[in-house]
């Protein structure tokens, strides 16, 4: 994986799990940007088989570059604003094609995976499981 | 208490860790059984039981009780099939489908719960395929007892269900619906909730602590991280199979285990892998069934919301459950998820999703898992291993209702708002009435989010060799001593978990394969 496009996944995770910093209204006081997600996704890619990984990859190539065709916008992901990228996230994620929503359960798996499984996030939640590992 | 995961046996010559081989190693014996999950481990405790010599060939790696970790990722990428990614996928509805693959297979991930075969599926597999006087229901019935026995099938005390199975006994007592703790295979659960991800202590009687020790104490040998690719066959009768080791990450093939197997070769690989290694050794095939008639119980979730704090990962992981109804088609139980797989079912993406974390600890959630009627299809397109599957305009029915009528029984124990999960519907149901929603919506398959981990029916088993894979004697009509023991040989699915039946089967199975081959 180029680092374009792991900076490219890891800007969608940092969308779906937003730093209150940037977003300014999650009310939590975590996000994925205060975590090594960098190193979560290249793990995670490493893992998943031939198929699920290309698929992946080219889900998220799309969902990267297409904002021009969903909400007018002529940047990429990346790019966009936090609003933008909120609202753009929504527009797949509610489309009437099942496989358009389908691509936003996929990155909300690969996001929660990572984001979720972090010792301090998981403190934060109240699941107070003895020895909690972050997902590196 | 000794640590039975880490049972020294699994520390002998007997067990050969793929990870660690440096050359081609060949191996024979009576049997050879491919895959070490609930058929693969009952088949392999019952035959040498019987004085049988086995050999047990697992795909997966043996994970250590002292690699176990509450981490959801960590345990997928190690012993979750495609790292926990399998999916049946089509343009207009996908699922996820969780496998284990390690030493005890899905039964190291899986929740326990233990049903007997319903009577009325047995009915069924006796008028409609014939199997009434070669699978006899009191034959089926001693192997319950004794599985029951050693695997210590109890129901879930009160005093380590925690809230989660508590609220959902609170909402089906409200109801007047039929329910009850569940039965498991557990020793002494401490409610850890921990089911998923290994059980830290060992309380679950997975295959890795139970009948797999069992059968190495009478001298199985067990080849762990060595995928199986070919089944020789020779004069028309399986001799063996060849296998590769893997690399500790899985992804590079290395050196060779061939294993000749004079009695016979058992597949014991799940529903999904036992089609799909026949498939690519052309074998076993000329009704063109293999791969066919796949079914399941996809599953759909409820999430409600409650004032107080339910924290439903303390207790056990599924502890209550409303009784299944063979009419109704559908069964209800409680489920704990760890954060990481429970924000996937919150509603919403990004700021919306992350405004559910803080209230995660006042989530109750219950799951719907429906007796579909839809079949599918297993096969390999151009190498990739495909699962074709939708659920039907009748399934969907059959979904809507579960769904409502679990909705109706969280409002019933005290929630005060459903997550519903359905396209086209609000991301939270606030009121009794509006659970109506949940039954008037004509919801397609792609509408609602399923998973399944309950897989049937790939190489059913009848006596007709045109209609079938094997017949009643777990034999495949077409190579003799190729024996079929996993669910793919369940001519339709059973409307309950189904982990029990397949032991038993699989049991009930080897007494006619030793019978066979002495
Ligand atoms: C998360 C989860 C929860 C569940 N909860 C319950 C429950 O509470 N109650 C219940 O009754 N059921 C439950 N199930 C289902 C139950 O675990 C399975 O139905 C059952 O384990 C299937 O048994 P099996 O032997 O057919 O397959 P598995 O147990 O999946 O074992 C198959 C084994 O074969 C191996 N294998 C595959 N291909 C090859 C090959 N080519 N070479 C060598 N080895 C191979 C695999 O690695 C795997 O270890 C659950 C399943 C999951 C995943
Ligand atoms: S609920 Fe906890 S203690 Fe009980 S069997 Fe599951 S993981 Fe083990």
């Amino acid at each position: 994986m180029s680092r374009y496009e792991r900076r490219w996944i890891v800007g969608v995770v940092h969308a779906i799990y937003p730093s209150d910093v940037t977003a300014g209204v999650t009310g939590f006081p975590l996000g994925a940007k205060e975590f090594p997600m960098d190193r979560f996704v290249e793990d995670f890619f490493r893992h998943t088989s031939f198929q699920a990984r290309w698929g992946l990859r080219f889900a998220f190539f799309l969902f990267q570059i297409l904002p021009f065709l969903f909400i007018g916008r002529f940047r990429f992901f990346h790019r966009l604003d936090p609003k933008d990228q909120q609202r753009y996230l929504e527009c797949w994620h509610y489309h009437r094609f099942h496989v358009i929503r389908e691509v936003t359960v996929l990155f909300k798996l690969v996001a929660s995976l990572g984001f979720c499984g972090f010792p301090e996030v998981q403190e934060r939640i109240g699941y107070d499981k003895p020895n909690r590992q972050p997902p590196l | 208490m000794t640590n039975p995961t880490d049972n020294p046996l699994y520390n002998s010559n007997q067990h050969v860790r793929g990870e660690f081989v440096e050359k081609d190693l060949y191996d024979e014996a009576d049997y050879c059984i491919v895959g070490s999950g609930a058929a693969g481990a009952a088949c392999a405790r019952t035959l040498t039981k019987e004085g049988a010599s086995v050999i047990l060939v697992e795909e997966g790696p043996y994970y250590s009780s002292a690699n176990y970790t509450v981490n959801v990722w960590k345990t997928m990428k190690k012993v979750c099939r495609e790292a926990g990614m399998l999916a049946a996928i089509t343009p207009s509805f996908s699922m996820p489908i969780l496998q284990g693959t390690c030493v005890g297979g899905s039964t190291l991930i899986n929740s326990a719960i233990s049903w007997r075969l319903p009577e009325e599926a047995h009915h069924v597999w006796a008028k409609q395929f014939g199997l009434g006087e070669a699978l006899p229901y009191a034959a089926l019935e001693n192997c319950f007892s004794t599985i029951e026995e050693e695997l210590h099938i109890v129901s879930t005390p009160d005093n380590v269900a925690g809230k989660n199975n508590l609220l959902m006994k609170k909402g089906a007592q409200a109801l007047g619906i039929p329910a009850s703790p569940t039965l498991r295979a557990v020793h002494e659960c401490e409610g850890k909730g921990l089911c998923l991800q290994g059980c830290p202590n060992h309380r679950k009687q997975s295959m890795t602590i139970t009948y797999i020790p069992m059968a190495l104490q009478k001298g199985a040998r067990l080849y762990s991280s060595c995928r199986v690719e070919k089944i020789s066959v020779e004069k028309g009768a399986s001799v063996g199979v060849i296998g590769h080791f893997l690399s500790q990450d899985r992804q590079r093939k290395k050196m060779k285990l061939q294993v000749r197997a004079r009695k016979g070769v058992i597949l014991a690989a799940s529903a999904i892998q036992t089609p799909l290694l026949l498939q690519r050794n052309r074998l076993a095939n000329s009704s063109g069934q293999v791969g066919a008639h796949f079914q399941a119980h996809p599953g759909a979730a409820m999430l409600g919301f409650y004032k107080e704090e339910v924290r439903q990962w303390e207790g056990a992981t599924q502890g209550f459950q409303t009784k299944p109804s063979w009419e109704k088609r559908y069964k209800l139980e409680s489920l704990t998820l760890p954060p990481e797989l429970l924000m996937i079912r919150m509603p919403g993406i990004g700021l919306k999703t992350m405004s559910y974390l803080d209230s995660l600890r006042h989530t109750a959630l219950w799951v719907a898992a429906i007796r579909s009627e839809a079949q599918g299809k297993i096969r390999n397109f151009l190498g990739i291993p495909q699962v074709l599957y939708v659920p039907t305009p009748r399934d969907m029915e059959t979904l809507r209702n579960a769904l409502k009528t679990l909705a109706d029984m969280h409002f019933a124990a005290g929630a005060y708002a459903v997550a519903p999960n359905v396209l086209g519907l609000p991301d939270l149901l606030t009121s009794p009435d509006q659970t109506r929603l949940l039954s008037e919506q004509p919801a397609q398959p792609g509408q609602v989010t399923m998973a399944a981990t309950h897989l049937f029916g790939t190489c059913r088993m009848g006596v007709d060799p045109k209609t079938s894979v094997v017949n009643p004697r777990f034999e495949c009509h077409d190579v003799k001593k190729l024996y079929i023991t996993d669910s793919s040989v369940f001519p339709t699915n059973i409307g309950v978990n189904p982990q029990h039946t397949i032991i038993a089967m699989a049991m009930h199975a080897s007494h006619g394969i030793l019978d066979r081959g002495s």
